[in-house]
């Protein structure tokens, strides 16, 4: 979870326009509540009730979960409906079924722990974090009627101490010719723009799958990039045709955790009307090679407070490359994408009437058979600086008012079961919130924040 | 088994849900249904020494749609004389998961993928990302050595949970056909 606490920052400094309050100690808007709400927002994973519903192991679904194979693509595509576990039915009158359910409890449990160590420690506090759990998730889902089903994590937040609801999708899938060709038509309630996808490109289930809550993270982030995630409820209609052409539009809605009902004068971040997402990709497949390509955005006007009043604008552009190549049992994978979001700052809380903000990740993923898994994954960040939305703090503020970060992701997984993970994490930043060196004012350097992390992560 | 469900809700009276509930097995109730062999699956051609054969994957929703032509787990017996050619006419009606198909050693343990095959040629290619529904493919090859071997789903995990069928290279049998056998 790197883009955690960035994400905790961006979304004060985006929606709010509290950027200032953000980045203070004692400001309205603290990191520690933030990150109660947004703390799960990153985590990526799959479920062993899938499994258990599907009779395939993990490795069917997944290279080195929660990075998705062609079954398992086709799986959440189709609505997580298949099945070959026992199921019990039921029947109206006249014979016709009514009733479909596992027999098998749909829930499953995620159990994550690790160490964090930071090159230099965070001001005023302990290098060496261990957190145990580091993450607790619940999980259920899958077949819920022949044609529905869905994804439902439920997380508790050690920092908080609570329990709160996690990534969902639950979805409608059917099949129907369109030129002669087979074609998924379907739709999907979600709260994450993007959890729905197929592909491990795009940012809810992009790398890296399993990072640091506690480490410094970069300030910036766009709306799609999780901003929104658990904060909102969408509705998508989505189509696959021949296996070539995806297109998916939909709405996203606030729906906000965790605060009174119907929104009002006290809310923030609220979305005005509904935010349009929309997604095309290109999938292809030769020899042992897959490609997709594609292209991804949302945008969404946003009442820095309150549910009515001027807002400001963010508009997110982003396109997405997932490739897989197969060497009998071993595997390359590279994922990766480029978002641009325009801001526009209408009802304040910016410096300039409008910014930009620009983000690229790249993971190149060498499995070897179902063990081991060696990444390499760039990062970078740049915008327009801003005095106001990247002020300057001790350790999480820009000297420079700039939002720019740049880094590598290595990363070394071990998997001695499929539901096992031991995970060696090394992030290194060569630009930390705009500078290489005294790069907050205070004097710390970008490489301060390089950050160890050790996870071992459990699924069952 | 077969029970008569009546579901009381407090302050609304008898609400009669269902006719009958019937456990263990939706899809497990096409599973019961037996397979049987079209004979029109192989076609011979004694003087070009070809064999053709028709191979579906998905055809009925026995193991979750992962079967070829109705069988799973080595219950459908293709056998080949030695020297012949086989040509699979595949072509997956599964609505909800990739297949592909490869030949490969009937030598014990399930591969969790593809492997190299048996005979040279003898795969579908796309091996690992498969081919979606309504997808088809051709697979020729020659039988060159006798023995047994499987007709293989390799995409990850597939052929591990029971999609395949059994193939026997024979040096005796002088025309193709098809049989069952007890499932593995």
């Amino acid at each position: 979870m790197p883009r955690q606490v960035g994400m905790v920052f961006a979304l004060c400094a985006l929606l709010t326009g509290g950027a200032r309050s953000a980045f203070a100690d004692d400001g309205g808007w603290n990191a520690a509540e933030a990150l109660r709400v947004y703390v799960s927002a990153y985590v990526h994973s799959r479920t062993p009730t899938y499994a258990r519903q599907t009779g395939l192991a993990c490795s069917a679904c997944h290279t080195h979960f929660p990075e998705l194979t062609a079954t398992g693509r086709a799986f959440k595509l189709n609505g997580y409906v298949f099945r070959r576990s026992e199921s019990l039915e039921g029947k109206n009158p006249e014979g016709q079924q009514s009733l479909l359910l596992n027999l098998v409890a749909p829930v499953s449990l995620m159990v994550q722990t690790s160490y964090t160590s930071t090159k230099k420690a965070q001001p005023g506090t302990q290098n060496g974090t261990v957190v145990f759990p580091d993450q607790l998730s619940i999980f259920t889902g899958g077949e819920i009627t022949p044609h529905v089903g869905g994804f439902l994590q439920i997380t508790f937040d050690p920092q908080s101490g609570q329990l709160g609801v996690d990534n969902a999708d639950f979805r409608f899938a059917t099949h129907t010719n369109i030129l002669a060709k087979r074609t998924t038509l379907g739709v999907s309630l979600n709260n994450n723009p993007t959890v729905q996808d197929v592909w491990n490109s795009t940012p809810a289930w992009g790398f890296p799958y399993g990072s640091s809550a506690v480490a410094p993270t970069p300030a910036a982030a766009t709306l799609v990039d999780g901003t929104l995630a658990q904060q909102v409820a969408g509705l998508t209609a989505y189509t696959m045709w021949n296996d070539r052409v995806y297109g998916e539009v939909g709405v996203y809605r606030s729906a906000p955790l965790g605060v009174l009902r119907p929104l009002d004068s006290t809310a923030t971040a609220v979305i005005s009307g509904v935010a349009p997402y929309w997604r095309l990709a290109l999938p292809n497949v030769w020899g042992q090679n897959y490609l997709a390509i594609g292209t991804y955005g949302m945008a969404a006007s946003v009442y820095p407070t309150g549910v009515a009043g001027a807002t400001n604008r963010f508009t997110d552009f982003a396109v997405d490359i997932a490739y897989m190549r197969s060497f009998g049992s071993n595997s390359f994978t590279l994922d990766g994408t480029w978002i641009h979001e325009k801001q526009t700052w209408t009802a304040g809380g910016a410096a300039n009437a409008t910014n930009t903000l620009r983000t690229f990740r790249m993971d190149a993923m060498y499995h070897i058979g179902q063990r081991y898994a060696f990444t390499l994954a760039p990062f970078a960040t740049s915008g327009s600086s801003d005095s106001v939305l990247y002020a300057p703090a001790p350790m999480v503020g820009s000297r420079a008012g700039s939002p720019d970060n740049n880094g590598l992701i290595a990363e070394v997984d071990v998997m001695p079961w499929q539901n096992l993970r031991l995970q060696f994490q090394y992030v290194a930043y060569n630009k930390f919130n705009g500078s290489s060196s005294n790069y907050d004012g205070f004097g710390r350097r970008a490489a301060d924040n390089n950050t160890l992390y050790i996870l071992t992560w459990l699924l069952y | 088994m077969r029970s008569l469900i009546n579901v009381t809700l407090p302050g609304m009276g008898p609400l009669f849900v269902t006719g009958a509930l019937l456990l263990g097995a939706a899809r497990t109730e096409a599973q019961a249904a037996i397979a049987t062999i079209d004979p029109a699956w192989l076609r011979a051609d004694v003087a070009s020494k070809t064999a053709e054969f028709k191979l579906v994957a998905g055809l009925t929703e026995l193991n979750g749609g992962m079967n070829f032509n109705g069988f799973s787990r080595g219950a459908l017996v293709v056998t080949v004389p030695q020297g012949g050619n086989l040509v699979l006419h595949f072509k997956n009606q599964d609505p909800n998961l990739p297949h592909s198909v490869e030949i490969i050693p009937d030598s014990g343990a399930l591969p969790s993928g593809a492997v190299p095959p048996a005979f040279e040629h003898a795969t579908t290619g796309r091996l690992e990302q498969g081919f979606s529904a309504g997808q088809s493919a051709d697979v020729r090859f020659v039988a060159r050595k006798a023995g047994a071997f499987l007709i293989f789903c390799a995409v990850t995990g597939h052929g591990a949970a029971g999609m395949w069928i059994r193939l026997t290279v024979s040096a005796t049998a002088d025309k193709p056909a098809l049989g069952t056998a007890a499932e593995h």
